[in-house]
This record gives C-alpha cells, sequence and structure tokens, in this order.
C-alpha cells in the first residue's frame, strides 16, 4: 500500500512538471531550392536563437515552449527564406528552400580580341515612377586584366548591361569606346534586357571599338576650397559618362581624361543641404578641350501662389490644399531627391534649395483640379516641365484650381481579377497635372477630376508594372482601356477590367 | 601628330642647348621576355629631368621606332603598351640610366625592353571547404628602397564570391601575402546578440600568410619572375574569437576611415579590417585573440583628424576608445649655408613610411608650412634643388629618431633645415672588359647614393658636400642593399677611395666584373 502511494506521488509530481514547462525542438534542413542538395552553413534563425546547419544541411533547436515559430534562413549566394512552424509536438521535419541568386560574368575585348582591363560593365534596372521610366544603376563592376568581369549576387529580373571604358595605355593618345549595351546598341532604348535567372551564370561578353579619345582640361568658377564638390560627364540622353574625373578640391581645377567624341554636358556641383552650388555646360568633344570652365550658381527659392477659380455657385471658395512635389527630370537616377513643399492657408507655397536644371512638377489639390499653371510667361499645364536657369530667381508660379470638376465611381468588374489593383486615369490632353493614379479594392471614388476625355487602366501589381506616361507603353496596353468622359460636376460610375499587371 | 611633337622638341632643344642637332635615337620594342619585337608600343623621349620637352612615337610592326633631329645631350626613353609593363631604358628597380647623343654614340640600336607583367591568383576557402567572400589578400612588396631592402604595401583586395582574388600588372620581384577575413555569420552578433551560440557569433579566421603559415615568422615570400603567373590558395582556419566595440571621440558627425593592423611583419604590421563608420561608435566582430593597433581618420571641411588605439584581444567581448586629434601643423625655414636662396622650384620633402611624399613648396625667406600633417615617422630631404644637399636639420615640437622625424597627432612642430650647395661632383665612366658598360650600378658612401650608368658608360654624382668617398661600380645591382654597410663590404676593396674638393672629379673610372667575392 505504501508503495502504491509512492508510485502515484511520482506519476503526479512528473505530470505536473511536464504540464507546466513542456519543451520541444523543432528540426530540419536547409536545401538549394533548385538542386535540392543540402546547404552547410547556412544560418537558420528563430526568435532568440540561431544556428548554422551542418555538413548534410540539418539544424536543430530545442527547450522551446509550445508555440508559433518564424525560422528563417540565409546564406550568402542565396534569397533568404523563412517558414511558420507551430511546434508543440516536436517538429523535424522543417524544410527550408534557398533560391540562389544568379551571376552574369564575361568578357571585354577590342575587335581583334584584345581583352580590355578596367572597363566598367554597369548592370541596369528599369524602375517606373509617376508613369515614367527610370534608370538605376544597381551594381557595376571593372574588367580585369584579363578583360574579365563579373556581377554575382543578382536577384532574378530583367536588367540592361552597360560596358564603357577606355584604354589606358598611353598617357597622350588615348583609346577609349563609347557607351555600348550588351547585344550592341549604342542607346538604353534599342537595347535588348538581360534576364537573370535564379542559380543561372549567364554569360555576357562585349565586342568593343576602341576610338581616339581626348581630354577635357577646365575648371569651375564661384568654387570654394575644401567644400564637397563633383564633376560629372553626362553624354546622350544624361548617360553618365564612364570617363575618368579628376578634381582638385584646392583650386576647383578638373580633367577629364579618355572621353570618346560626342556630345556632352559637365554638371559640377558643391556644397551641401541648401547651400549647394551647380553648374552645367554642354560641350561637343572632337580634339582635346582646355579651359573650358562651369560657373556655379546658387540654388533659388521657387515661389507659387494656388487661388480657386472665381466660381459663382459658391460664395466663399475653400482655401485651396495641395501637395507640390519638384523632381528632377532626369532619366537616369543620380541621388537627387524630389523637393516638396504644402500650400500655406493663403494658397502660397515656396520650395527652397532648387538648383539650376530641369524639373517636373506635380500639384495634387485637394479641393480641386489644376485648370491653369503658369510659371511667368511659360504655360506649364500641358508637359509639367519646368527649366530653372542658373542664377536668377524664376517668376512665381501661378495655378488656377478649378472647383467644377467631376467624380467618377470605380469598381472592380466580374470579369478579371477581383484582387486589389491600381487604376490610372489619364487624360486625352496629356497634361500630367489630369492624370490620376489610385489603389483600387472594390470601389474607389475620384473627385474633383478636370473636365475633358480620359481613358482608364486597372493592373494588379505594383503601380511600376505600366508606363503610363509613356505613348508606346499607352498604346501597348490600349485594349485595357476604358474611354469615359468626365462634365463638368458630373458623377458617373465605371467598371474596370483587372489586367494581369506584371506581363508587358 | 608624331611629326609635329618632334619638330616641336627639336626647336625647344635648340633653343635650349644651343647645339647643332642632327642625333637620332632610333632601335626597337621587345617583349624582355623571349625578345619578340612589340607593335604598336607607345613610345616617349624627353631630355633627363625636363619632361615638359617630352615627344612621342608609336613603333611600327616591326617594333621599331626613331626621333631625329636631336642635340647632344641625355635623354629618358620610356615605353608602354597594353600587356606589358610600362618601362624606362636601362631601367632596374625604379633607377634609370640615360642615352646620351653626341659625337661617337652609337644610338640607332637601342633595345627597349618591355616586362611581361607577373600574376598572382588565387582561391581562399574555409575549413569546411567553402569559399570565404570579401576575404582581404595583401600583396606585400620586398623591394630596395633608398638602398634598403623594405617591405611595402602593393596593392589588396577583397575576393570575390568564388573566394578568388587576382593580382594583375606585378613587375617581377619578391612579394609577401597576407590573408585575414571574418566569417559571414559573425553578422548575427548584431542582430542576434548573446542569443546565437557562440560559435556562431564569436568565431574568426586566424591571419595566414603564404605559402602555408600562421606565424609571420614561418612566411615566405613568392619569388616572381617576369611574365609568370603563379597561384597561391589559401585555407583560412576557424577560431574563437570576440567582438570589439570602438568608442570614438569626439564622435559628433565625422565619418571615419578606421584601419585595423596586427601582427605582419617587424615595422610593417599587416592591415586586416577597414571599414568606416558615422557616430561614435565601431564594430568589429570575428576579432581572434592577439595584439592590435586601431587608426581612425576624418575629415571635415577645414581640418583632418587622426587617432590610435592599441589594445590586446583575449577570449573576452573588448571595448576600446579612440581619441581623435586634429592633424600636426608643421612650419619651418630653411637656412642656407652662406647665405643666398634656394632656387624658386626648390621645395621640402617629407618621406613617409609607406613611400608616399608631402610636397612643401619653399617661399619667402626659405619659409615652409602645411597646415595638416598625419602622424607618423617622415624622412626629411630637399626637391627641386639638385645643385643643394640637406646638412642637418632641428624640430621643435617633434621626436628626432635617427635620421626620421616622429611627428604626434595635434602637436606643433617646426623645422630648421641646414642646407648648403654642393661644391663637389664626381663623374667618370664604367668599363668591363675594356668597354664601356651601361646599366651598372654606381654606388658612392659614405653619401650612400646609387645611381645607374648611362648608355655610354657615363655617371656623374653632383652636388656633393666635399669630403672623402668611396665608389665602386656593380654589373647588376637590382638587389644591392647599397645603403647597408654590410652587405656593400665585399665590394669595398675594389672600390676607388676619392677626395671630392670644390669643383669635383672627373674621369673617375670604374670596373665591372673585378670585384672580389668573399
Amino acid at each position: 500500500m505504501p508503495l502504491v502511494l509512492l508510485a502515484l506521488a511520482v506519476a503526479l509530481v512528473s505530470a505536473h512538471l511536464l504540464a507546466d514547462e513542456p519543451e520541444f525542438c523543432v528540426g530540419g534542413t536547409v536545401l538549394n531550392a533548385l538542386t535540392g542538395e543540402p546547404l552547410r552553413r547556412a544560418a537558420v534563425t528563430i526568435p532568440q536563437s540561431a544556428a548554422l546547419t551542418d555538413a548534410a544541411g540539418a539544424f536543430r533547436f530545442c527547450q522551446l515552449p509550445a508555440g508559433s515559430y518564424y525560422a528563417n534562413a540565409e546564406k550568402p549566394g542565396f534569397v533568404a527564406s523563412g517558414v511558420r512552424v507551430a511546434v508543440g509536438p516536436t517538429r523535424e521535419d522543417v524544410v527550408l528552400h534557398l533560391q540562389p541568386l544568379g551571376v552574369i560574368g564575361g568578357k571585354v575585348a577590342n575587335a581583334d580580341g584584345d581583352p580590355l582591363r578596367n572597363a566598367l560593365v554597369q548592370m541596369l534596372s528599369i524602375q517606373v515612377a509617376d508613369g515614367r521610366r527610370k534608370v538605376r544603376v544597381e551594381s557595376a563592376v571593372a574588367s580585369d586584366d584579363r578583360g574579365e568581369y563579373r556581377l554575382p549576387g543578382l536577384s532574378p529580373g530583367r536588367y540592361y548591361l552597360r560596358a564603357a571604358g577606355w584604354e589606358g595605355a598611353a598617357p597622350d593618345a588615348n583609346e577609349a569606346f563609347a557607351p555600348v549595351y550588351y547585344g550592341g546598341a549604342a542607346e538604353l532604348a534599342s537595347a535588348a534586357p538581360v534576364m537573370v535567372e535564379p542559380g543561372r551564370d549567364l554569360r555576357a561578353d562585349f565586342s568593343v571599338s576602341l576610338r581616339t579619345a581626348y581630354r577635357i582640361r577646365g575648371a569651375i568658377s564661384g568654387f570654394s576650397p575644401l567644400l564637397p564638390a563633383t564633376i560629372e560627364l553626362l553624354g546622350a540622353n544624361e548617360e553618365p559618362s564612364a570617363a575618368p574625373v579628376r578634381l582638385d578640391t584646392a583650386t576647383g581645377t578638373f580633367q577629364v581624361d579618355d572621353v570618346p567624341p560626342g556630345s556632352y554636358v559637365l554638371r559640377a556641383t558643391q556644397g551641401e543641404g541648401f547651400a549647394r552650388t551647380r553648374g552645367e555646360l554642354a560641350l561637343q568633344v572632337s580634339a582635346a578641350v582646355n579651359r573650358v570652365v562651369v560657373p556655379l550658381a546658387g540654388s533659388v527659392v521657387l515661389r507659387g501662389i494656388v487661388r480657386t477659380a472665381a466660381d459663382a455657385a459658391q460664395a466663399a471658395p475653400s482655401p485651396p490644399r495641395c501637395a507640390i512635389k519638384l523632381a528632377p527630370a532626369e532619366v537616369w537616377i543620380s541621388g537627387e531627391t524630389a523637393l516638396e513643399a504644402d500650400t500655406e492657408p493663403d494658397g502660397g507655397f515656396e520650395i527652397e534649395g532648387v538648383l539650376p536644371g530641369r524639373y517636373r512638377l506635380r500639384m495634387d489639390c485637394a479641393s480641386g483640379y489644376i485648370s491653369a499653371i503658369r510659371m511667368g510667361e511659360t504655360d506649364l499645364l500641358a508637359s509639367g516641365e519646368l527649366p530653372i536657369p542658373p542664377g536668377v530667381a524664376p517668376p512665381p508660379i501661378e495655378a488656377v484650381l478649378g472647383s467644377d470638376g467631376g467624380t467618377l465611381d470605380v469598381t472592380a468588374s466580374d470579369e478579371g481579377d477581383p484582387g486589389p489593383a491600381w487604376v490610372a486615369l489619364l487624360p486625352a490632353s496629356g497634361t500630367p497635372f489630369h492624370t490620376r493614379l489610385a489603389r483600387l479594392k472594390g470601389k474607389l471614388s475620384l473627385t474633383a477630376i478636370a473636365p475633358g476625355d480620359y481613358q482608364a487602366y486597372a493592373w494588379t501589381g505594383s503601380p511600376e508594372a505600366f508606363e503610363y506616361a509613356n505613348p508606346e507603353a499607352r498604346q501597348a496596353w490600349g485594349g485595357r482601356a476604358v474611354s469615359l468622359h468626365v462634365g463638368e460636376r458630373d458623377r458617373q460610375s465605371v467598371s474596370l477590367k483587372i489586367a494581369p499587371g506584371e506581363t508587358q | 601628330m608624331t611629326t609635329l611633337l618632334l619638330a616641336r622638341l627639336t626647336v625647344l632643344l635648340a633653343a635650349g642647348a644651343q647645339s647643332s642637332g642632327g642625333y637620332r635615337i632610333a632601335g626597337v620594342v621587345v617583349n624582355a621576355v623571349g625578345g619578340q619585337p612589340v607593335a604598336g608600343a607607345h613610345v616617349t623621349l624627353a631630355p633627363v629631368a625636363r619632361h615638359d620637352q617630352q615627344a612621342s612615337a608609336v613603333t611600327g610592326d616591326d617594333g621599331r621606332f626613331a626621333f631625329t633631329g636631336l642635340p647632344a645631350g641625355k635623354y629618358e626613353l620610356a615605353g608602354q603598351r597594353r600587356g606589358l609593363l610600362p618601362w624606362s631604358y636601362g631601367q632596374h628597380a625604379d633607377r634609370a640610366g640615360a642615352i646620351v647623343t653626341g659625337a661617337g654614340q652609337d644610338t640607332e640600336n637601342v633595345v627597349l625592353r618591355l616586362p611581361p607583367p607577373a600574376i598572382v591568383s588565387g582561391k581562399v576557402v574555409d575549413d569546411a571547404g567553402e569559399p570565404v567572400a570579401q576575404a582581404l589578400v595583401e600583396l606585400i612588396g620586398s623591394r630596395i628602397i633608398d638602398g634598403r631592402r623594405r617591405l611595402t604595401a602593393v596593392s589588396s583586395k577583397r575576393t570575390d564570391d568564388t573566394g578568388e582574388y587576382r593580382f594583375s600588372a606585378l613587375p617581377a620581384g619578391s612579394y609577401y601575402l597576407v590573408v585575414s577575413g571574418v566569417p559571414w555569420y559573425t553578422k548575427f552578433n548584431e542582430t542576434l546578440g548573446d542569443s546565437a551560440p557562440r560559435g556562431m557569433t564569436h568565431a574568426g579566421y586566424g591571419i595566414r600568410y603564404y605559402p602555408d603559415a600562421a606565424d609571420p615568422g614561418a612566411a615566405e615570400p613568392l619569388v616572381l619572375k617576369a611574365g609568370q603567373e603563379a597561384a597561391a590558395n589559401f585555407t583560412l582556419l576557424s577560431v574563437p574569437a570576440v567582438s570589439v566595440q570602438v568608442h570614438c571621440e569626439p564622435g559628433e558627425s565625422l565619418t571615419k576611415q578606421y584601419t585595423l593592423t596586427a601582427g605582419g611583419f617587424p615595422g610593417n604590421p599587416v592591415r586586416i579590417r577597414q571599414g568606416s563608420e558615422t557616430g561614435d561608435l565601431y564594430n568589429l566582430w570575428g576579432v581572434p585573440p592577439g595584439h592590435y593597433t586601431l587608426r581612425a581618420e576624418a575629415a571635415d571641411a577645414r581640418r583632418n583628424w587622426y587617432g590610435t588605439s592599441e589594445f590586446d584581444v583575449a577570449t573576452a567581448d573588448t571595448e576600446v576608445s579612440v581619441t581623435l586629434h586634429e592633424a600636426a601643423t608643421l612650419s619651418g625655414s630653411v637656412v642656407l649655408e652662406g647665405g643666398g636662396s634656394l632656387p624658386p622650384q626648390a621645395s621640402v620633402l617629407l618621406h613617409d613610411e609607406t613611400g608616399r611624399s608631402q610636397s612643401l613648396e619653399i617661399g619667402a625667406g626659405g619659409r615652409f608650412s602645411t597646415p595638416a600633417i598625419p602622424p607618423g615617422r617622415y624622412r626629411v630631404s630637399l626637391g627641386g634643388a639638385d645643385d643643394y644637399y640637406l646638412k642637418n636639420w632641428t624640430a621643435e615640437g617633434g621626436r628626432r629618431e635617427g635620421e626620421m622625424l616622429g611627428i604626434s597627432a595635434g602637436a606643433t612642430v617646426r623645422l630648421t633645415l641646414a642646407a648648403a650647395r654642393g661644391a663637389g661632383r664626381i663623374a667618370g665612366t664604367v668599363y668591363r672588359d675594356g668597354r664601356p658598360f651601361p646599366g651598372a650600378l654606381v654606388v658612392l658612401t659614405p653619401a650612400t647614393a646609387a645611381i645607374e650608368s648611362n648608355s655610354d658608360g657615363s655617371y656623374e654624382f653632383h652636388a656633393l658636400p666635399v669630403g672623402e668617398y668611396e665608389v665602386f661600380a656593380v654589373e647588376d645591382g637590382t638587389d644591392l642593399e647599397y645603403a647597408n654597410p654590410a652587405a656593400i663590404r665585399t665590394y669595398l676593396p675594389g672600390a676607388k677611395k676619392v677626395q671630392v674638393a670644390p669643383g669635383g672629379l672627373d674621369n673617375v673610372r670604374l670596373d665591372v666584373g673585378k670585384t672580389p667575392v668573399y
């Protein structure tokens, strides 16, 4: 009898302990998603712990209370990946598949097959912002003495490859080649993309023609010694040149070597923040260029005012509330950020720190549409493009807000994808101020639409899938558009068929 | 183009030398290995020390070139071609002899040898055989500099994603290779801290020296011949390591460049980690036990800043601090013996220990200054003043360590240089087997200067202090530590003892090939 009691007591105690702190393990393997091979020394992390996989790709964590854990695995050369695992009971079967990244490699050689060292190979991606293409340099590398280059760790996707460079064999009579895209195109517009696929080594060789190249020498005027400064040489379509630039930050004199013949813009920028100065100089290179002077000019303040149009229907128009964005018009992303401002209660606005150059102006107003906008004598309504000349304060921007806009109720049609989508309303007039982009989740009301003819589009995925400011892209998407007319103070409904966004 | 340049050169030379022209320097550019003619090589010719009067030519399919209409004189000839190293006529290490034109000189068959580059490449893996990406591979050259064999950093590379590295365009010579790295997974130190296993966040790689040593004493040089392609693979072994947190004062918004050095060779620690950080903290992971030096550098619009910290790493995570000091300022004056002033192009040169030098302009009253000089040890010399020599110097605010000037961060250093016009001169010709011999190394001691004999065997030391010297010539002096008394001892019995008085000595004949070797 006492024995039975004791046994019962032990059983009770151990059951109590187990119920109080049950502990489990989670284990599994990390595999190459493409080949199925185990990955050794992959790092697996769960909240508050981490481990490296062994030679068989295995990992194991123990002493875990029951719960839901997110297990993440990573290893250089692979896309990190994770899964949520419910633990309690113990799990030993977690498999994490890691997608290998892509690699592009190749050789840069001249027409005779001689390798070219120090050629710059850039990988570019195309992004779409405000319906326009922008080019971003994703990575860049120089070829070695065998002309070989290698760009590892690439996420799968569509890219462009561009090579540019020079032949440093002779200090006086250098040769260089104009930028060339993989496939031989001289411009991005006609270049063929390269598709990077997971785990694939893509080979992309360049054969280039060397031509005599020239040196540009000059000075920046208005230069302040010791302040950070840059000189950029931009080729056709504002493509950055690969020519090596040397700037003496004590004197502001500079030298650009190995410039192939062509049309260029030299751009000098100095200082930081609102104190920045900039100058640009267009030049034609067909021989050595000496003693060019790039004059620096300070930034200016762009001022403006938005007024609400006189309206018989309303005794006291509501004050305009607009968000204003001034973005560089250049196609190549250079690190210049857009400048933003909001209207004051009186409709006035100020944008500080505007350097000379070309810009695009956007205005999004809560209470109406832009019915007229000008800067001095220049009508901005059609293009939204704004030149800021160096050294002079630009005339103020005057915008008029129409309050007789229409309203459009948008719904997703039964056919097509019902999921969240992007809707673009593109005016037949082409004015960017009347272009509307919005997120559609079942139903959407667009208000204060400028009266006129429009085409409406809807697509899934990202707003970047559709380059809607490009007439060619609009033509390609033409079959998906719904044409409609918005009248003054009109309210109408439209049902849009949502197209898959990622296919072009 | 070439014709135009030649015409310009001729006019300049005629105006300068008051001499009737008409000499030629012609020859062939060949590959130094194999001797094949090199077509399309770019060849430049300039009167000695007059690079502003440079003429250029491109070799034809037979590798030949010719410069015509030259006045009598001494010329420097250099060539370059894609795939070969740029090289000068008569070049040995960093010295080159000149080509002498004039009556009786044969300058029709000059051979300019361009050496093909040597290459070192290899792969770095860890003890599991996995490639180590981003490992730092340092290439250190062992060269004769100022007459002594010294180690200098030549280049450094990071391995790519496959663990591979490659150094190209190297001249033949002796090199050391040092590899260091950090296991990629130590980065979890930042996000997971102590919750990750120490084997993951507190691992490091021990430094490896070529060929396969953990200790610099067991390192061996890799001797590369011209055109040689050598492979050097490394396996980095995982060792327990710690984290080092660096506090930098003043933190402010300065962007600091950090360099961590350790181990290495006497006077030449190995740069094993580099990074930059804004703010007052900098974290280093995967640091194996050892003795380290951390250097920090920063610059704002007006000043440069420097800081150094030495510390030992054992088995526990460590915190160290570095204090940035403004760069030292240096000013001073040159006093010329017997009065007068130095030529306008004269400058004061400060050579640091890595072989870089800073040139300070000498202004009115012999004064010179620089607002910012990094802390370190410098050798002081005069530049652009061929007829003058530095007799002595004193420094206030700096340390004199033998021939070197030690400068600390934040110091205000005043240098006083005593210079004198060198009235002495020794000139002559080197012979071998009774014929003038070009390309010999001519060594002068105790001034311990060395020059290369010219195409006609001639040599000349000038601007020497008057006194007693010994001078001798060595047939191939490429590897001779001519400033090392022990290294030149064997040559001294065959040396000419000369007494240099003002005005100097001409026609000091030297012979090579007769040196007794013990």
